[in-house]
C-alpha cells in the first residue's frame, strides 16, 4: 500500500510537470491547451526513436526540442490567430491538434506499447515497506527540477516579466513595444517542451502507447483545474496527489476508476472554491479574459 | 436503396442528431460541452441493457434510453453548469472520461471492456434487426426530429432565454430569466437527444464497447460540424454534417488508413478557416465588438 502510494506519487510528478506547463500557458494566454496529453506522448515517442541509436539522454533532448517546436507552431499557427473568439474554438482546435498528433503517432509507430530502457535498468530501491524504481525516482527529480526552472523563468527573468505584462493587457504591451505574439509563442513553446520532457521521462519509467494521450490529458487538466489557473506549484502538487491516489486506487480497486476519482476530486475542489469568497464558478462565459479573474490567486 | 447509400445516409443523419444535440447547449446557451459523448454512450448502454436484461422491444428501449441520458444530463448539469467557459468545458471532458471509466469498470452488467452484444437473432431477440434501409429511415426520422426540435426551441421562450444567457448571463438574471433552471433544461434536452442518437447507434452496431461509445473524438467532431455550419442556428449543423459526411466518405474510399488523421485535420481546419460558420450563425457568442472590459490591474498578475 505504501509502495503503491509512493510509486503513484512519483508517476504523478511527471504529470505534474506537464500540468505546470499547461497551467502556465493558461495563466499567460488564457488558453487551455488540450493537446498537452498528445504532446506528452509525442515526447515519449521522440525519446524512444532517438534512444534506439543515441541513448536515452539525447532522446530526452530530442523530445524537448520537438515539444518546443510543436508548441511554437501551435501557438503561432493556431492560437494567436483566434483572439476574441469563443473559448470553445480554442479548445476544439487544440484538441484537434492533439488528435492529429495521436493519429500521426499511430500511423508512424502503430499502436504497440513501447518503452525505453534507461541507464538505471530495473534497479529497485527499497525504503521500509516501499519499493521504488530508481528510474522513477530520477524521473521525478527531473520533473521537479524542470517545474522549478519553468517557475524561475516566468517569475524571475526579463522574459517572464514581459510575458506577464503582455498577459495583463495585450494592447498596452504592444504599445510598450513588446512583441506580444512572439512572447506568447515562446510561452507556448515552453509549455509544450515541459509536456514533451514529461513524456520523455515517462518513456523511461514505463510502457506507453499512442492512445494514452487522452487519459493523460484528463489527469493533466484535472490537476491544473484543481490547482487553479496559473499556479504552477498547486498544479504540480495536485498532480502528485492524483498520482498517489491513482496508485492507491490501483492497489485496492480496478485502475479504470482513476478518472472517476479525478472527477470526484475536481467537483469537490470546485465546490470548495465556490463556497469560498472568490468562487471559481465566476467569470466571463467563454471569454479569454474571464480566466484571469478566476482562480482567486494573489 | 443500395446498402452503401443507406449506410452513408445513416451516418449523415447520425451526425446531424449529435450536432444538434451539441448545438442546443453549446451553440444556443454558449456552454461548450466537451463531454457530449457521455450522453451518447449512456443512451447506447441503456438501450443495450434494456433490450438484453429487461427484454424490452427496441421501440420501447429507445425512448427510455433517451430519458436515461436526459436524467444523467440533469445529474451532471446540476454541479457542472455552475461553471463557465473553460472550466465548464474541462469539467465536462473529465465527466465523460469518468463515465467511460464507470462503464468499463462496473463488472456485472456492462460487460466491462469487452462491452455488450444485443441479441439480434434466435429466440431471445426482442426486435428484428432493422437492416441498412430500416436504419436509414430511423436515423432520418431522428434527424428531422432533432432539426425540428432545435428550430422549435429557437423560436420558443426557452430559446430566447438561452440566447440571453449566452450573450450575458448577468443580464439574463436582470430581465427575469432563471438562468440555472433554463440551462439545466437545455442541457437535459441536449443530453436526451445525444442519448437518442447513441441508443439507435447501439442497436445498429449490435455490440457496444466503452472505447467506442465514449470516444471523445465524437464530441470534438460534433463541435467541428457545428462550428463549420454555424452555431446556434437550426440548419448550420445540417450543413456541417453534410460536409463532414462527404469528406469522410471520400477519405474512406481513397485512404482508409488515415481516416483519423483526416478527421483531426478537419477539426483544426474548421476552427482556423471558418470559426464563424458558413452560415455566419455562431457569430454573436458575445456582444458586438467594443472596447474590451477593463481588467483588474494588480501587482504580480502571474504567481506561479
Amino acid at each position: 500500500m505504501a509502495g503503491a502510494l509512493l510509486n503513484g506519487a512519483l508517476d504523478g510528478g511527471l504529470l505534474g510537470l506537464a500540468a505546470a506547463g499547461f497551467t502556465a500557458l493558461w495563466r499567460v494566454t488564457g488558453v487551455l491547451n488540450l493537446a498537452q496529453g498528445a504532446l506528452v506522448i509525442s515526447g515519449a515517442y521522440a525519446t524512444w526513436a532517438v534512444a534506439q541509436s543515441a541513448g536515452p539522454l539525447l532522446g530526452i533532448c530530442a523530445a524537448v526540442l520537438l515539444g518546443a517546436v510543436l508548441g511554437y507552431a501551435l501557438q503561432r499557427g493556431l492560437l494567436n490567430l483566434l483572439p476574441r473568439q469563443p473559448a470553445y474554438l480554442e479548445l476544439a482546435g487544440t484538441f484537434g491538434v492533439g488528435l492529429v498528433l495521436d493519429a500521426l503517432a499511430t500511423l508512424l509507430f502503430s499502436g504497440d506499447y513501447r518503452s525505453v530502457s534507461s541507464i538505471f535498468g530495473a534497479t529497485d530501491l527499497v525504503a521500509g515497506p516501499a519499493q521504488v524504481q530508481a528510474a522513477a525516482l530520477v524521473a521525478f527529480a527531473c520533473a521537479l527540477a524542470a517545474t522549478y526552472a519553468l517557475h524561475r523563468v516566468l517569475r524571475h527573468t526579463r522574459f517572464g516579466l514581459a510575458l506577464r505584462a503582455a498577459s495583463v493587457d495585450h494592447d498596452a504591451g504592444r504599445l510598450a513595444g513588446l512583441p506580444v505574439p512572439r512572447l506568447f509563442a515562446i510561452a507556448g513553446s515552453l509549455s509544450a517542451a515541459a509536456a514533451a520532457l514529461a513524456g520523455g521521462l515517462l518513456s523511461l519509467t514505463g510502457p506507453f502507447t499512442a492512445s494514452d494521450g487522452n487519459q493523460l490529458l484528463v489527469l493533466i487538466a484535472a490537476a491544473a483545474l484543481i490547482g487553479g489557473a496559473g499556479n504552477l506549484w498547486s498544479a504540480f502538487t495536485a498532480a502528485v496527489a492524483l498520482g498517489a491516489i491513482e496508485g492507491a486506487v490501483g492497489y485496492l480497486a480496478p485502475a479504470q476508476l482513476t478518472d472517476d476519482l479525478a472527477l470526484a476530486i475536481l467537483l469537490v475542489a470546485f465546490a470548495l472554491r465556490a463556497l469560498g469568497a472568490r468562487g471559481g464558478a465566476r467569470g466571463g462565459a467563454g471569454g479569454a479574459g474571464g480566466v484571469r479573474s478566476l482562480g482567486g490567486l494573489p | 436503396m443500395s446498402p452503401w447509400l443507406a449506410g452513408t445516409l445513416t451516418n449523415l443523419c447520425l451526425y446531424i442528431v449529435v450536432a444538434q444535440s451539441w448545438n442546443l447547449i453549446g451553440g444556443m446557451a454558449g456552454y461548450a460541452s466537451f463531454g457530449q459523448v457521455a450522453f451518447y454512450g449512456v443512451g447506447g448502454y441503456a438501450v443495450a441493457l434494456l433490450m438484453l436484461d429487461a427484454s424490452l422491444s427496441f421501440w420501447v428501449a429507445l425512448p427510455l434510453g433517451a430519458c436515461a441520458a436526459g436524467a444523467y444530463g440533469l445529474l451532471l448539469g446540476l454541479p457542472l453548469l455552475r461553471l463557465r467557459g473553460e472550466y465548464f468545458a474541462i469539467a465536462t471532458l473529465v465527466a465523460a472520461a469518468a463515465t467511460q471509466a464507470l462503464a468499463a469498470w462496473q463488472p456485472d452488467f456492462t460487460g466491462q471492456g469487452s462491452g455488450l452484444t444485443i441479441t439480434t437473432v434466435g429466440m431471445r431477440q426482442t426486435t428484428p434487426y432493422l437492416g441498412s434501409g430500416g436504419f436509414a429511415l430511423l436515423f432520418a426520422c431522428l434527424a428531422i426530429l432533432s432539426v425540428a426540435l432545435v428550430a422549435g426551441v429557437g423560436r420558443s421562450r426557452l430559446g430566447y432565454a438561452l440566447r440571453v444567457i449566452r450573450d450575458d448571463e448577468r443580464l439574463a438574471g436582470a430581465v427575469g430569466v432563471r438562468a440555472g433552471a433554463t440551462k439545466l433544461r437545455a442541457f437535459a434536452l441536449s443530453a436526451a437527444l445525444a442519448g437518442l442518437a447513441g441508443g439507435a447507434s447501439a442497436f445498429r452496431l449490435i455490440t457496444v464497447t466503452p472505447g467506442q461509445m465514449f470516444n471523445p473524438t465524437i464530441t470534438v467532431l460534433t463541435i467541428a460540424m457545428v462550428v463549420v455550419g454555424g452555431a446556434g442556428t437550426a440548419f448550420g449543423p445540417v450543413i456541417g454534417a453534410v460536409l463532414l459526411t462527404a469528406l469522410t466518405t471520400g477519405v474512406d474510399a481513397i485512404l482508409p488508413s488515415s481516416r483519423n488523421l483526416v478527421l483531426a485535420l478537419v477539426i483544426v481546419g474548421a476552427v482556423l478557416l471558418v470559426p464563424r460558420g458558413l452560415t455566419r450563425g455562431g457569430q454573436p457568442a458575445r456582444l458586438p465588438a467594443g472596447p474590451p472590459p477593463p481588467r483588474p490591474t494588480r501587482r504580480g498578475a502571474l504567481s506561479p
